[in-house]
């Protein structure tokens, strides 16, 4: 289905050459105009073949898929969060709009959290002071050791009291 | 409804080798390609060489390249224009 659609895609790149200009230039909003979602924190690029010369991708082994970074994933049960995944500039976009207007106590479980990079604790450290000016409370709880870590290095765990 | 771009990309490099034969010998390469790291070195620093020890040899003034997929890049391949065929 989506290899049909896919394969739609290109056979118009090699008949329109408007719809082909936009494609090279854009390929990112061209393929989500045709209804394809992208995986955060990828980008597109794509490549021309010529009548005498043509690209072959070749594809990352499983073992190096496996090692590919992982989105971000949430879940809100009442006053706890649960975060899976990587917290890093790309994804905290998902979390921050959720979160920047939150005027209650919060839990985040980060049981599942694989990653942290310094976005993503400023996304805790304002969470953190959004809610202290209105005497609320953020918890972070089952943070993994790596990611406990990246805490500690950065003088956080005092300020989360983790 | 939106679908996630996935694994099957890859793919449409290979369509430009129609003939079932070199097609099947193309698809061994890639599958050694896929397992080892070493000879998928060598088919992006001397393609068509690598090919031809294969048995897999292009036609006379014909050329490959071979992009390795990374962590955070898709990569499409799309043919040559060919233009408008209605007009």
């Amino acid at each position: 289905m989506s290899k049909e659609k896919l394969q739609k895609i290109i056979q118009r790149a090699s008949t329109d050459l408007d719809f082909r200009k936009r494609l090279i230039q854009e390929p990112g909003q061209v393929l989500m105009d045709e209804g394809f979602s992208i995986p955060l924190g990828k980008k597109v690029t794509i490549l021309e073949s010529t009548d005498d010369m043509f690209y072959v991708v070749l594809p990352l082994s499983d073992k190096e898929k496996s090692a590919a970074p992982q989105p971000l994933e949430y879940v809100i049960e009442d006053d706890i969060v649960y975060l899976k995944g990587r917290l890093d500039s790309y994804t905290v976009e998902e979390v921050r709009e959720t979160f920047l207007g939150w005027d209650k106590d919060i839990s985040f479980d980060l049981k599942d959290l694989t990653y942290i990079s310094s976005a993503g604790l400023s996304f805790f450290l304002r969470i953190h002071k959004q809610l202290d000016q209105s005497g609320h409370k953020m918890r972070l709880v089952n943070i993994q050791p790596a990611v406990r870590n990246v805490f500690v290095l950065g003088g956080f765990n005092k300020i989360f009291n983790i | 409804m939106t679908e996630v771009l996935g694994d099957y990309y890859s793919e449409f490099g290979r369509t430009s080798i129609r003939e079932p034969k070199s097609q099947e010998i193309f698809q061994k390469i890639l599958d050694k390609a896929h397992k080892n790291a070493n000879f998928r070195k060598k088919l992006i620093s001397s393609p068509v060489e690598t090919l031809a020890q294969q048995g897999f040899k292009l036609p006379k003034g014909f050329n490959v390249k071979f992009i390795e997929e990374t962590q955070d890049t898709i990569f499409i391949p799309i043919p040559p224009y060919i233009g408008d065929k209605s007009s």
